[in-house]
């Protein structure tokens, strides 16, 4: 299906996530256009961010989408929809880890992740053929998402929920189940690691660019 | 060296750098599935899951509270009326009820019920006489001591204050109307005077109150009846002006004519333009009868 015509997709451009899903609810299916549009950016990479897989981060996504088309008349907005619509992507997440047999969000000190070093050794490798200007954000990419691979799960989690849910430290303390000041110190370590990746990388692009 | 943010939970430039290069999307394939299975959910008619469909639910929504308040009001409604006609019966029947009200009671045991209601609402006083229903008059008797339901004397009944004087107006219309009705059915308030005298007449009142308990409007005047009963009617004070009345031609009719004078010169002393009152065959007999 393509996207909603252009009138129909204005006639909710204004409203809210909630009143967008409360739309949806009632009836109308192009408010469901509008709030796709706006979140599937950021599901999709939260989950991809997580499992590393494109493949499965495909299902999961699709699963997160029917299982809010389903939910929608259980749909109360006492909270963001973002929080609502993440915590059905986590949820998701945490069952495919479950029936893949691995553990994640344990706890915070979960540094050594098998996962993350899986994942990090799946991303592909630097092509120095490619023109420069691309070459260079690829990299940049590249070893960004390398850094956050190498995080642990939570803080993982921590930091795609703020970055790509645009959830608060309070939303996300709420969905996770955890205090305000642990989320606040998952963050703290997610956003040190991936700045200190970050200058590193673009220290040796510059030496490299000399 | 890069300046540590206020917030280190939150770096503005690693937030810049991360979206940046957040590209990746779902394909278009996987756009097109989830849109279709959005439209499909609230466009197709029932679901299997039993639920009904939005379209289907939105509106429910919004009758049921309306339903639900429409029904709560109708009950309520209900409720009010019921007590608005039930709470005169409730109300006491002092001694020192005005002697209209146990007037009207005797002289409106054909007044239909409906027509008491009305009267009720214009009056409340005035009905907590006359709303007796057959239903509650058995119980409501009891409750009555009888000399509070007895009436006073005639000497006091001239001397009583006037019940109702903001409706004096349409007194004399009353009266005729009062006089009309015990024309028209005089036995009820008949009967506790007969029951005294003698044992015809005690089943002449046990006949009435039978009567009376299949004729809601009757029942007033049963109540008021069964009540003068038990008191000694010979010596007892007249309850009313039509018991007053009934009683002068029951002595005028049982041949008694020396105590029908002496019962009316007594009605006369008490009711203003008492001749007025009396029924048409008395009148005539009443005109010889003087101090």
């Amino acid at each position: 299906m393509s996207a909603p015509p252009d009138d129909v997709a204005a006639t909710f451009a204004e409203d809210s996530d909630e009143a967008l899903m409360q739309s949806y609810a009632a009836g109308r299916a192009a408010a469901f256009d509008t709030l796709y549009a706006r979140h599937k950016g950021g599901v999709y990479r939260y989950l991809l961010r997580h499992c590393g897989n494109a493949g499965i981060a495909d299902e999961l996504f699709q699963d997160v989408w029917m299982n809010a088309i389903r939910a929608r008349d259980r749909y109360v907005p006492t909270a963001k929809f973002a929080t609502w619509l993440y915590t059905l992507a986590r949820h998701r997440l945490v069952d495919h880890w479950r029936a893949s047999g691995q553990a994640k969000f344990a706890s915070i000190d979960d540094d050594g992740d098998e996962g993350t070093r899986a994942a990090v050794e799946a991303l592909p490798a630097s092509r120095r053929e490619e023109p420069e200007a691309r070459l260079v954000g690829r990299q940049l990419r590249e070893q960004l998402h390398a850094a956050l691979a190498t995080l642990p799960a939570v803080q993982r989690d921590a930091f795609l929920l703020q970055q790509e849910g645009g959830l608060s430290l309070a939303e996300i303390a709420e969905l996770t189940g955890a205090g305000m000041e642990t989320v606040k110190s998952r963050l703290r370590y997610a956003v040190a690691k991936l700045r200190g990746e970050l200058s590193s990388l673009r220290s040796s692009l510059r030496e490299e660019s000399r | 060296m890069t300046p540590v943010p206020d917030h280190p939970e939150r770096d503005p430039e690693l937030s810049a750098a991360w979206r940046e290069h957040a590209a990746e999307m779902p394909s278009a394939a996987m756009d097109a599935t989830i849109l279709a299975a959005a439209h499909r959910a609230v466009g197709s008619a029932p679901r299997a899951a039993g639920k009904p469909a939005a379209e289907a639910t939105s509106p429910q929504r919004w009758w049921m509270p309306l339903a639900a308040a429409a029904t709560i009001g109708a009950v309520a409604l209900g409720i009010l009326q019921t007590m608005q006609q039930e709470s005169p019966v409730t109300a006491p029947t002092e001694s020192d009820m005005p002697a209209r009200s146990t007037e009207r009671t005797t002289a409106l045991p054909s007044v239909p019920r409906d027509e008491l209601t009305a009267t009720q609402r214009k009056d409340a006083p005035r009905a907590a006489a006359e709303s007796a229903a057959p239903a509650m008059a058995p119980a409501m008797t009891p409750m009555r001591p009888a000399a509070k339901v007895v009436a006073p004397s005639p000497v006091s009944i001239a001397a009583a204050p006037q019940p109702f004087p903001a409706d004096k107006k349409s007194e004399a219309a009353e009266s005729a109307d009062i006089k009309d009705r015990a024309r028209a059915a005089p036995t009820p308030a008949a009967t506790p005077l007969a029951a005294q005298t003698s044992e015809p007449a005690r089943a002449d009142l046990r006949r009435q109150n039978a009567t009376a308990a299949s004729a809601p409007a009757a029942s007033g005047a049963v109540t008021m009846a069964k009540t003068m009963t038990s008191a000694d009617a010979s010596s007892a004070p007249v309850a009313d002006v039509d018991a007053w009345i009934i009683r002068i031609r029951k002595l005028h009719d049982d041949g008694k004519l020396a105590d029908a004078a002496k019962e009316l010169l007594a009605f006369r002393a008490a009711i203003p333009d008492a001749d007025g009152h009396l029924p048409p065959e008395l009148r005539a007999w009443a005109a010889t009868v003087k101090p």
